[in-house]
């Protein structure tokens, strides 16, 4: 079970510049971020991508982290953040004709695959792939990332019964297609 | 049932697991990324006890110390080892005078250099100092600004807005050990040692035009201490004060310059306002004047085993009964960073404080005090064990201990 007051002490430690602190956080947390970033990009390499990104960017921003608020939410967010932009890059090269042009830098390649998927996770990225992104990520936001309804309006920039709305049609159509997927699978 | 329950079960299944091999391997770059922001120059500045009360301000005194006394080494350097028009003692003669000083340092690969005013007394000895530290020099807290007036050292932590007061006789044994390790007269004895050992190599360029600047560039042979190191420095033909140093260490086969340091406004009168923060600081900046304040607990007749397990069960104590001003003397932190910190936990009981034990090749005054507390947070109760808590002796002269830090 998560402990804040670990955070805290983890974060405390973190901001100076303790590498036991942040290597702890890094096993706490990463496991869980490379989850939700497979469910909100549906590509493992990506997501892989995204999940060292942020953790290579919170090491190297101890000075801006408050001690105050919740580690999780903040990690959650900054991976939502940086799908997002990398999704408005890629919708940007795709405007001006570069299409595949991975918006994302990834400083360096990992030498093999990172995250091993289970069989409940493949099954939910591929039902996440088919609805739409703004509903796939209030949905795992909410769900897997804890973040208010107000937090995710602030992230989508949009109102809180927009995300409510979305979170609802969301979890209507994910329900449809894990179904369906269950049915064919006993060939029901 | 509610969609939303099925579709939250489905999610508790999914699972994600790592490759150990690439989990190390990202684990690796997400730590030499750390390492590498918060800068290896910097370690000194980390907020640790002697960063955040004591230690900063007498870094950036080291600091300037370690200019000056380059001034003088390498003066100390070319009297020995390159004869030519310029005499060493017309610098030394000069530097002989100097009053006041700006310092700018430049680090390479940062816009903003370090910099410092330095006024001597006339002794030749440091007599008040102010250090301007940009973000980059000091990642943890920020930019900062320390003033030593001799009796007191000012920081301003610009970021947090808070300046912080503390004696200067903690933070002077430090500078005088420092000092000695530094004093130019020691240096340039040494250095005169490098060269009758014939461990470094000094070439003076002194251009016909006198306007130009001479040069004079420095280089430590194999087997010196600073082996393929160079300083080149520039000197002002009129004054014969240096004005530059530059400082290269060899890579790949050349000469990549680290830093240049800039010594300015030599004997330009600095306005004594500027060694006084008291009322440069916004009128809303949080203070936190420890000047007369005693930092830390006394040991008396207790142990040092004993007396770093008081700091620890005293400073949890303290946070039990939400009194943060008192645990704010026990730790290098402000009441104000205590309470946003702790102020969300409740501590019910503090279940065990230590046995303590010597932190090995810490020199014997730091003590490692493993602690475990029982705390409330959102109404449910838990326990945690805080490991490697760490406390040190404040000052030998006055024999009190602190914490250091929570863990390393």
């Amino acid at each position: 079970m998560r402990s804040m007051t670990e955070d805290r002490i983890l974060l405390w430690k973190f901001k100076r510049a303790s590498q036991e602190a942040l290597r702890r956080i890094y096993e706490k947390y990463r496991t869980d971020l490379l989850k939700l970033a497979v469910s909100l990009v549906t590509d493992v390499n990506t997501a892989e991508d995204v999940v060292q990104d942020v953790f290579v960017s919170f090491a190297q921003s101890a000075a801006q982290i408050s001690l105050a608020g919740d580690l999780k939410k903040y990690l959650v967010t900054c991976v939502a953040n940086r799908i997002r932009n990398r999704r408005r890059d890629q919708q940007r090269h795709e405007a001006i004709g570069l299409d595949g042009t991975d918006g994302l830098i990834c400083g360096s390649r990992r030498p093999e695959q990172w995250a091993i998927l289970n069989e409940e996770l493949r099954s939910l990225s591929q039902a996440m792939a088919r609805i739409p992104y703004e509903q796939r990520e209030a949905v795992n936001l909410y769900m897997q990332g804890d973040l208010t309804f107000r937090q995710i309006a602030r992230i989508q920039d949009v109102s809180i019964n927009t995300v409510q709305g979305r979170y609802r049609y969301g979890i209507a159509k994910l329900r449809s297609i894990l179904n369906g997927e269950l049915e064919n699978e006993t060939g029901g | 049932m509610r969609p939303a329950d099925d579709i939250r079960r489905f999610i508790d299944k999914a699972a994600v697991s790592t490759n150990p091999k690439a989990d190390k391997a990202v684990l690796d770059m997400v730590l030499a990324a750390q390492e590498k922001a918060t800068d290896k120059t910097s370690a000194a500045l980390r907020p640790s006890l002697r960063s955040i009360v004591m230690r900063s301000p007498i870094t950036k005194l080291a600091a300037a110390a370690v200019v000056i006394v380059a001034v003088v080494l390498f003066i100390g350097l070319w009297d020995k080892s390159a004869p030519s028009a310029y005499a060493l003692e017309q610098t030394i003669e000069a530097n002989q005078g100097v009053r006041w000083l700006h310092i700018k340092n430049f680090t390479i690969g940062h816009d903003e250099p370090r910099e410092g005013w330095v006024e001597f007394g006339e002794d030749g000895q440091a007599k008040r100092l102010r250090a301007h530290m940009p973000q980059w020099a000091s990642p943890v807290d920020g930019p900062r600004v320390i003033v030593w007036r001799g009796d007191t050292v000012q920081m301003w932590l610009t970021k947090h807005n808070q300046l912080t007061i503390t004696k200067a006789d903690i933070p002077q044994g430090e500078l005088i050990a420092t000092l000695q390790e530094l004093d130019p007269r020691l240096v340039v004895a040494h250095l005169a040692e490098l060269q009758q050992q014939g461990k470094v190599e000094t070439v003076t360029e002194e251009p016909p035009d006198k306007t130009k600047p001479i040069v004079l560039t420095v280089t430590y042979l194999p087997g010196s201490e600073k082996p393929g190191r160079r300083q080149v420095l520039s000197i002002d033909p009129e004054t014969k004060l240096i004005s530059t140093i530059e400082v290269y260490r060899p890579q790949d086969g050349q000469y990549r310059q680290e830093s240049r340091i800039e010594l300015q406004e030599y004997n330009q009168p600095i306005d004594p306002k500027m060694f006084d923060l008291t009322n440069e600081v916004p009128a809303n900046a949080e203070r936190l004047d420890l000047s007369t304040t005693d930092l830390g607990l006394a040991q008396g007749t207790l142990s040092d085993e004993e007396v770093a397990v008081k700091v620890a069960r005293q400073f949890f104590e303290s946070l039990m009964a939400r009194d943060y001003e008192a645990a704010g003397k026990l730790i290098p932190a402000g009441p104000a960073a205590l309470k946003e910190q702790f102020g969300g936990v409740k501590i019910l009981r503090i279940v065990s404080v230590g046995p303590a034990t010597r932190i090995p090749g810490s020199g014997d005054k730091e003590m490692a005090v493993p602690c475990t507390i029982e705390y409330e947070e959102g109404g449910k109760k838990s326990s945690i064990t805080v490991s490697g808590l760490q406390v040190q002796q404040l000052s030998e002269r006055q024999n009190r201990w602190m914490i250091q830090t929570l863990g390393n």
